[in-house]
């Protein structure tokens, strides 16, 4: 009875705790509802209309690739805001402007003589010679998201039209079908599916590093963890309290997260199934232990909080619960690699059948299971020697 | 006047006296621009790392066509079930089978994440293996030129640091403020200002002018370490530089002292603080674009100041061409909000009933 | 100049319902000790608060060397000295760098050095403030009340906190200050600080006055020359019986302690043995000693200063 009595101020010091309630409970919401706003959009675009510029020529070729834009450009569910101006130069020049002020998303260039050329090249070709083919000009803005994906849709409307003219000239093309397979993940992916184990992880390890790391180091500072050692509480039970106090704690958070994700957000992965369940719990074990180990290291709350922030960040973005991490240098590999996020996020996801794990499964589990073991073993230690 | 001298000189001091407020300072924006710079550095825009691709087929066609398109490299497999793997893996980007006169593109979801383009891939090498059973190699010449933005050329990487080192001067601007006019207020140190002849104004300019000194230090720091350690160039404007780095920091420090003026519980206001900052950095566009975010989005995104600051650093470091005149008004406008919020509020600091 | 250097009339604060200072007035001699002394809570700090500007009293008139003044003013500023009941200072400054900072305020000043001196802090001069002890910080903050070399200081609660040789320490240092002419305003609600330092006290209980005088009246005003003070568990029939032998007593029922007046310390003892005998009563930590200013403030309040 003392126990739970004791678990209980512990557990209402840290939600009584402004900052404390605010970043463990609150803000992982409002978190998720910012990703939920902003990265949809990227994997899933939406009701996009790229502006396009057609820098024209006289001249049948000319015409039939304009007439392709002028089609694509029409009607309800138009990829293209086409305008089409004369080849000068300067309109090529205002347009290059209007390009890096972000007004057009991408220029597309029939120089002068493409239709000359392309005849040339039709005539060679049936004399069974080659020529160099005519060219089109694209102009397109680096790091300019947009840029990219218009000059991607237009590189594909121009390979369509070049089996077309091929065809047109009485060549008989082989019809090669493609088909993309995304391999990894269920019948469709969602961001949300992605996102809301990923969320279930970020909130088990702001628990473990500021609700339990530095939680724990103020208490043992401030001496509270003294004084009720000084009682005829044991060790053992004062230690059980806390940690009741914590399960308290995540659990609470895991239910507003997966509310917010069920209910709002209507995410597929259900969080009563086997897989979630085992790997939440091991990401619970695991993160806490992280959190007990780093109020073993520090002694004061300063310092806790300084390292505490210092893993913060990086731990989060390579461990890949935002998106995945790989192909990165091993300059930052190693923190990838040594990180037990970048195991629990891939391995919740796999077992889930959200996203393929790039490790095997058991290995996402030793892991963190050695994580563990290490931050247990050196905590128990400390604390021996310290008495408290 | 000789008190404004003191009070600059103190808060200088105690930024690089209190070693974890001077480490997080500079090592914060430094960490970000490290993660994000690898992480996205190799993804879409800018990206240098080429995809792999393994390739199953019965001739050689599409493994000569692979190799010869940019970023794309081939490599050769017997059997499905291996390219299957060596994707999950993590070890091969895409795997290419071809049959039948099939292409089937196989991604994986983690590449998709990264690069959303490559699903677009399967459909141009049909359309390359289509062409080349007739020997033709193209019709036309697709001669993409990319054209960078500003004067200088340079990587994604290159492209994000101005708008790290926006994030790091609202960052600095806000928190000193907050730790001012909301710390020190609740500690009583501002109390003991008061009953001294000091007069308001002289209090104001000698704390924000120290902190002013240190915010700028900071994230020009940001900006000369990061071109160091990454190897970019840039070519910094500085007289446009200064006045967007300096507008900004005023303005921002204008907002700070707001908020402090709002929430006197301290936690309260440093946690709105890092909330709106939250906000801001993900709808500021400098980590991730925006472009396709829902329009209403857009718009809210449109309110929040540091898109503009960021562009305006952009500007002042010439990774993007834009008016000068465009990057003035930004200033004006944070400058206007410094002199208007302090106007108002500034009176409010002394306040001690 | 005025023979009075302060004087405040009818001073009252209400915040809301609360009436903090309610119609306080008092002269302040120039060159004196000037004790403020009262329970937590009795309106001290809110009295002093308004005489050094941070507060505006909604009554009553503050008079600063003969001169009304509506508002304290940075005129005025110039010539006090505050230590506020809580301070924190900035902790990553040296002590020297503190004074320097708030001497370039004021357009008068002493030299760092001697105020160094006085608060025995120079061979602490460059020390950072966060790694002061607490008696060295609040030697500090009287430090910095006296960097302007003003004519008046306000000390509010200066010992609060203080071991006892740090607090003896500061005394030390106000007795110094008032040697030099300085006239010191005090709160405290330590009855020795105030019998010990003060030339003037005024004993102030929910926002008023209650009684002022020179420490040795105020004792003095008791009349009775000694006090027997006992723990007793006395019930009522007790006190009844005590009321009727006409003794001068005061009864705290929260702490159990008895105290009675008296000029005749051997029979007031036996009347004492007598009754514990007939009510079987237990006399504890029986004590015989001369009045104090806690006792001024019991027989005036039945409450002891230290009650929360």
């Amino acid at each position: 009875m003392r126990t739970i009595k004791l678990a209980n101020y512990f557990f209402k010091s840290t939600t009584r705790d402004r900052s404390d309630f605010f970043w463990l409970l609150v803000f992982p919401i409002i978190l998720l509802v910012i990703l939920m706003l902003i990265f949809p959009s990227l994997y899933e675009p939406k009701e996009v209309t790229f502006n396009l510029v057609f820098l024209s020529q006289e001249g049948m070729f000319s015409e039939i690739i304009e007439k392709v834009f002028k089609d694509l450009s029409g009607g309800r569910y138009r990829i293209f805001r086409l305008s089409i101006v004369k080849n000068t130069k300067e309109n090529l020049d205002r347009e290059m402007e209007r390009l890096k002020e972000k007004k057009t998303d991408l220029i597309v260039e029939i120089p002068e003589g493409f239709d000359a050329q392309m005849l040339n090249w039709f005539m060679l070709k049936n004399l069974g010679m080659t020529a160099s083919p005519p060219s089109i000009n694209i102009y397109s803005l680096k790091h300019n998201i947009s840029s990219e994906s218009a000059y991607l849709t237009v590189k594909n409307v121009l390979q369509k039209l070049e089996l077309e003219f091929i065809k047109r000239i009485g060549y008989k093309l082989k019809e090669v079908k493609s088909e993309t397979e995304v391999i990894g993940t269920r019948s469709t992916f969602s961001y949300i599916d992605f996102i809301y184990p990923g969320i279930v992880i970020f909130v088990v390890f702001m628990t473990g590093l500021f609700g339990i790391g530095m939680h724990l180091t103020w208490l043992k500072e401030s001496g509270i963890l003294k004084r009720i050692m000084v009682t005829s509480l044991p060790k053992s039970r004062l230690i059980i309290s806390y940690v009741i106090s914590r399960i308290y704690l995540i659990v609470l958070q895991i239910v507003l997260i997966s509310l917010v994700a069920k209910f709002l957000f209507k995410t597929t992965v259900n969080p009563l199934s086997l897989p979630f369940i085992v790997y939440t719990l091991l990401t619970i074990i695991c993160l806490s232990s992280l959190g007990f180990f780093l109020a073993a290291v520090s002694k004061t709350t300063s310092g806790a909080n300084a390292i505490s922030q210092i893993l913060n960040f990086p731990l989060q973005f390579l461990g890949g619960i935002y998106f995945p991490v790989s192909g990165v240098p091993w300059a930052i590999r190693w923190l990838v690699l040594i990180n037990p996020i970048t195991y629990l996020a891939s391995g919740i996801r796999d077992a889930l059948g959200i996203m393929k794990s790039p490790y095997p499964l058991y290995i996402t589990i030793i892991v963190p299971v050695a994580w563990i073991i290490f931050c247990l073993l050196f905590t128990i230690k400390r604390f021996k020697l310290e008495e408290v | 006047m000789k008190i404004i001298w003191k009070l600059f000189l103190a808060t200088i001091k105690i930024f690089y006296r209190d070693k974890m407020t001077f480490f997080f300072t500079l090592m914060f924006p430094f960490i970000f621009v490290i993660i994000f710079g690898f992480v996205f550095g190799t993804g879409s825009s800018g990206g240098d790392n080429k995809l792999l691709i393994g390739v199953l087929s019965s001739d050689e066609e599409p493994h000569k066509i692979i190799s010869s398109i940019e970023n794309l490299e081939a490599r050769k497999f017997d059997n499905a079930v291996d390219i299957r793997q060596n994707i999950l893996s993590g070890k091969l980007d895409a795997g290419l089978l071809y049959e039948d006169n099939k292409v089937k593109l196989i991604l994986n979801l983690a590449v998709m994440q990264r690069n959303p383009f490559s699903r677009t891939l399967g459909e141009t090498i049909a359309d390359r293996l289509a062409k080349s059973s007739v020997k033709i190699d193209k019709v036309i010449d697709l001669n993409l030129n990319t054209i960078d933005p500003g004067e200088v050329s340079t990587t994604g990487l290159g492209y994000m640091i101005p708008g790290v080192v926006a994030i790091s001067i609202f960052n600095g601007a806000l928190f000193s403020m907050l730790s001012i006019f909301s710390y020190y207020k609740k500690r009583g140190m501002i109390k003991r200002f008061n009953v001294t002849p000091i007069r308001e104004y002289q209090f104001i300019i000698g704390m924000i002018s120290g902190r002013f000194i240190v915010t700028l230090f900071s994230a020009t720091a940001v900006l000369i370490f990061s071109q160091m350690i990454f190897n970019i160039r840039f070519d910094i404007n500085w007289s446009l530089y200064l006045i967007t780095a300096s507008s900004s920091i005023l303005g921002m420090m204008a907002f700070g002292i707001l908020i402090s003026i709002l929430f006197t519980e301290p936690e309260v206001a440093s946690n709105i603080g890092s909330l709106l900052m939250t906000i801001m950095i993900f709808f500021s566009g400098v980590y991730f674009p925006l472009d396709f975010l829902p329009k209403y989005l857009r718009t809210i995104g449109g309110f929040l100041p540091l898109g503009y600051v960021a562009k305006s650093i952009r500007i002042s470091t010439s990774v993007e061409s834009g008016a000068i005149s465009s990057v003035l008004n930004v200033s004006l406008a944070m400058v206007f909000a410094f002199l208007t919020l302090v106007f108002i509020f500034g009176s409010r600091i002394f306040k001690t009933e | 100049m005025a023979d009075f250097i302060l004087e405040v009339e009818n001073l009252k604060k209400y915040y809301g319902p609360v009436k903090a200072v309610d119609g306080v007035s008092f002269k302040i001699k120039q060159g004196s000790i000037f004790t403020l002394l009262g329970p937590n809570g009795a309106g001290k700090t809110t009295t002093i608060e308004i005489i050094e500007g941070l507060r505006v009293p909604d009554e009553g008139k503050v008079i600063f060397m003969g001169r009304e003044i509506s508002r304290v003013g940075n005129k005025e500023k110039e010539h006090i000295g505050v230590s506020l009941q809580e301070t924190n200072l900035i902790p990553y400054l040296t002590v020297r760098e503190t004074l320097d900072m708030f001497k370039s305020i004021f357009s008068k000043s002493l030299d760092i050095d001697e105020v160094l001196k006085m608060i025995s802090l120079d061979d602490k001069a460059n020390t950072y403030i966060k790694n002061l002890s607490g008696g060295q910080r609040q030697r500090l903050v009287i430090g910095l009340a006296m960097i302007n070399d003003p004519l008046i200081l306000f000390l509010d609660e200066p010992t609060t906190g203080l071991d006892p040789q740090a607090r003896r320490n500061t005394w030390d240092i106000l007795l110094e200050l008032k040697k030099r002419g300085k006239t010191i305003v005090l709160t405290t609600h330590y009855m020795e600080e105030a019998e010990f330092l003060s030339d003037w006290v005024c004993i102030m209980d929910y926002g008023k006055i209650i009684k002022e005088g020179d420490p040795k009246s105020l004792i003095k005003s008791l009349a009775k020359e000694s006090l027997i003070e006992a723990e007793v568990d006395a019930n009522s029939s007790i006190l009844e019986r005590l009321k009727s032998t006409n003794l001068d007593f005061v009864y705290d029922t929260k702490h159990k302690r008895l105290i009675l007046k008296t000029d005749d310390i051997l029979s007031t003892i036996d009347l004492l043995l007598r009754l514990s005998k007939e009510n079987s009563l237990q006399i504890k930590d029986l004590v015989i000693r001369q009045p104090n200013l806690e006792d001024v403030f019991l027989s005036l309040t039945g409450r002891t200063l230290r009650e929360e």
